[in-house]
């Protein structure tokens, strides 16, 4: 598993996302993002 | 080929976020999974045609993962689309979905183009018939009593994506996922506050989880 992107982000975290990345940081050693809405990521 | 979240937050959407879906894109063809605000709208945002979108994914049938189904479905017949729709959701959903669209006569208007339901069983790694860009493929998660699914997208020579739709942490997901190069995961909760409504992950659970799938 080379990334973990976050979504279904609970409406009373949203003003610490980065916050939240850290956090799962702490478990995955991968790249990790928040989702970013109507960007599109390359397959 | 790629994928876009048409939105990011959990089942209530904000300013700057609305309720998970995403589409993901391939060669003249689209799958749309989930269905929530406008998914019409959403689509021409993301630059997705919408002609080009052959398969619906419904994971699960919380409001905020369907609510915008009936006007996917609608907003495509006034478009002009006569080819049929692909309609994937957890068999036991299936009833619930032909009632939702029932309410505005959507299937039984014989002007509307056909929906082709595909009923996804409880079983680990199933696979949906092969069409298009992507193998698309499921496996039953763990959100509390509600039946649901993560799905795992897999374009041809090119890197598998998994995303989780909502659940605790769940081995499912971690099978599913393994080999996969990226990991959608929910992260509703945070373990830096008391979990909220629901059966969910925190960020730090998602976190595990991708780790675990190596």
């Amino acid at each position: 598993m080379k990334r973990l992107i976050l979504a279904h982000i609970d409406v009373s975290h949203h003003g610490d996302l980065e916050g939240h990345r850290e956090e799962a940081r702490s478990r995955f050693s991968g790249e990790v993002e928040v989702a970013r809405e109507l960007v599109p990521y390359p397959l | 080929m790629h994928f876009t979240f048409l939105g990011s937050s959990g089942a209530v959407p904000a300013r700057e976020r609305d309720t998970t879906s995403i589409v993901f894109v391939g060669d003249g063809d689209a799958v749309l999974v989930d269905c929530g605000g406008s998914p019409m709208q959403k689509l021409l945002l993301a630059g997705v045609a919408p002609e080009t979108l052959r398969r619906v994914v419904i994971t699960h049938i919380h409001a905020d993962h369907v609510y915008g189904l009936p006007s996917l479905v609608e907003t495509l017949y006034l478009l002009g689309r006569r080819t049929p729709l692909r309609l994937a959701c957890r068999e036991e959903h299936e009833g619930a979905l032909r009632a939702l669209l029932g309410v505005f006569r959507q299937l039984e208007r014989p002007e509307i183009f056909p929906i082709v339901w595909e009923p996804v069983p409880a079983r680990e790694r199933f696979a949906l018939e092969s069409l298009g860009s992507f193998a698309v493929s499921a496996s039953p998660n763990a959100h509390g009593r509600m039946p649901n699914i993560a799905v795992r997208f897999e374009p041809s020579g090119g890197p598998a994506v998994v995303y989780s739709s909502d659940t605790e942490p769940c081995e499912a997901v971690v099978a599913l996922a393994r080999g996969a190069h990226t990991l959608i995961h929910e992260a509703t909760f945070s373990e830096r506050r008391p979990k909220g409504v629901g059966v969910h992950s925190t960020a730090a659970e998602a976190g595990e989880i991708a780790a675990r799938a190596g």
